[in-house]
């Protein structure tokens, strides 16, 4: 138990370290907000501490580290449903070559989604999670997932105009 | 993966990819949250554990007075009554939030005064009317929305261009921090740090104003960092993207008053949001937008007169 004790916490800061990056990445797409994100990543590295001894020894922390991001931003989002006013429009222009504009280009069609829908479409777009991951992460069906997926693909499509070239080459 | 899944997930890839989050203020927040969170638990799980001790407790003693000389029923049943208070809910402890781990350094804006009302996109184009030349004509706008008080198209004389305007609290704003590191343009060279707040000796920006040296990407965006004496600071941005020919002018200003402002300008008019520009780049320059957004009289509160 002592032992368990003191190599613990540097597992947990080992993996903390190294996966909050990417966390921030994935939270900050879900929610298109650098302080919210920084809130979900903190929220959800607070679980993880909390039950590391727990959920050290499961099979894959990452998964648990995923679950833990996704349910944080989906209670989020149920608070604040009814604050959020959808907008038909999004500010900027389409700007694919440089990350900032991109940025903003991105995080404003993905606002458009519902959080359902663009938490599946960072998971498995910028995670690189496979249908099925997605799908178990979210407590659903692999072809739910893909509707959704294939749904959110074509609505981003249309908000994101028609320049195949720079914005979904077919 | 089809070719479009595969488009977006590069796009999502380059599009996060410079982000840089402060990773050490995030860790030391998880585990200050962690540690509150394994606390209140064990607080609770020792409440519990108190309780049915006490309840146990009582309960054998009660069986032992209820079996002893002189020992009665009711006395029993009254006395088991008092533990089940406290197994009820334990005071909350405190525990900081994320938001007010990272926020706390903003001060709080000022409240209304008499005659004020909260600011709406009515008073934030009267307001933005006094602060550019009076030649400028104003389109219709959009109502407010949550991240965006006011959108609206202004003709300076050159083309249409789309102004955004949103004014909140610093301290929650939701706007990006004030860091050109954290928006993947790299760390700003130099800061200007005018000595007198910029806005002085009038309304209307200077006209000689000049942008600092900042970080410079390929595609000729840049990013610089203003810091006035009062301990308002600003970031501002021009972001260019070759191919669709937009240029947005970007300032997001904390003020030290506690307000934030974030102002873009973009080359385009709200019919051509999803693409397409209006001309070559948005009116005045980063610089003057940076002023307008220093300025005091972006407020939570303004006066009634600006509503109507």
């Amino acid at each position: 138990m002592g032992d368990r004790e003191s190599t613990g916490p540097l597992q947990y800061h080992e993996f903390a370290s190294a996966r909050a990056g990417q966390l921030f990445r994935i939270a900050y797409l879900m929610c298109g907000d650098w302080h919210e994100a920084q809130d979900l990543v903190q929220t959800c590295l607070a679980k993880l501490y909390s039950s590391w001894h727990r959920i050290q020894k499961s099979e894959s922390v990452d998964a648990y580290a995923r679950k833990a991001l996704l349910h944080t931003y989906l209670s989020h989002r149920r608070l604040r449903r009814s604050g959020e006013i959808p907008t038909a429009e999004f500010a900027e222009g389409r700007a694919p070559g440089d990350n900032p504009e991109l940025r903003m280009v991105l995080t404003e069609a993905l606002g458009t989604l519902p959080p359902r829908n663009r938490a599946v479409m960072v998971l498995r777009y910028l995670d690189d999670l496979s249908v099925e991951d997605v799908a178990g992460l979210l407590d659903t069906t692999p072809a739910a997932i893909k509707s959704i997926c294939n749904r959110s693909l074509k609505q981003l499509r249309a908000l994101l105009g028609d320049d195949r070239e720079l914005l979904f080459q077919e | 993966m089809n070719a479009a899944e595969d488009r977006l997930s590069q796009l999502m890839d380059a599009a996060t990819c410079a982000l840089d989050p402060p990773i050490e203020a995030l860790l030391a927040g998880g585990e200050r949250l962690g540690r509150a969170r394994r606390r209140r638990r064990r607080m609770a799980v020792g409440a519990g554990t108190t309780a049915v001790v006490l309840f146990a407790g009582v309960g054998v003693a009660a069986g032992l007075r209820s079996t002893g000389p002189g020992g009665s029923y009711g006395a029993a049943g009254h006395t088991t009554a008092r533990p089940s208070l406290s197994a009820g809910p334990l005071p909350a402890s405190p525990e900081p939030t994320p938001s007010a781990t990272l926020a706390s350094s903003f001060p709080t804006p000022r409240g209304p005064r008499p005659g004020e009302v909260p600011i709406n996109a009515t008073a934030a184009v009267n307001i933005l009317r006094q602060l550019v030349a009076k030649t400028w004509k104003f389109g219709s706008y959009l109502p407010s929305t949550p991240g965006s008080l006011l959108r609206v198209d202004v003709d300076d004389g050159n083309g249409i261009a789309q102004i955004t305007v949103n004014v909140a609290a610093a301290a929650n704003s939701g706007m990006d921090p004030a860091d050109c590191a954290k928006q993947g343009l790299g760390t700003a060279n130099e800061s200007a740090s005018p000595t007198s707040p910029p806005w002085t000796g009038g309304a209307s920006p200077s006209g000689s104003a000049q942008a600092p040296p900042g970080s410079v990407a390929p595609n000729g965006s840049e990013c610089f960092i203003t810091q006035v004496d009062n301990g308002d600071t600003a970031m501002t941005e021009v972001l260019a993207s070759p191919p669709s020919k937009v240029v947005i002018d970007r300032v997001i200003a904390y003020r030290a008053d506690g307000i934030a402002v974030e102002i873009t300008a973009r080359n385009g008019d709200l019919k051509s949001i999803g693409g397409g520009v209006t001309r070559v780049r948005p009116p005045l320059d980063a610089m003057k937008w940076t002023y307008i957004a220093l300025n005091p009289i972006w407020q939570l509160f303004v006066p009634a007169a600006l509503v109507r």
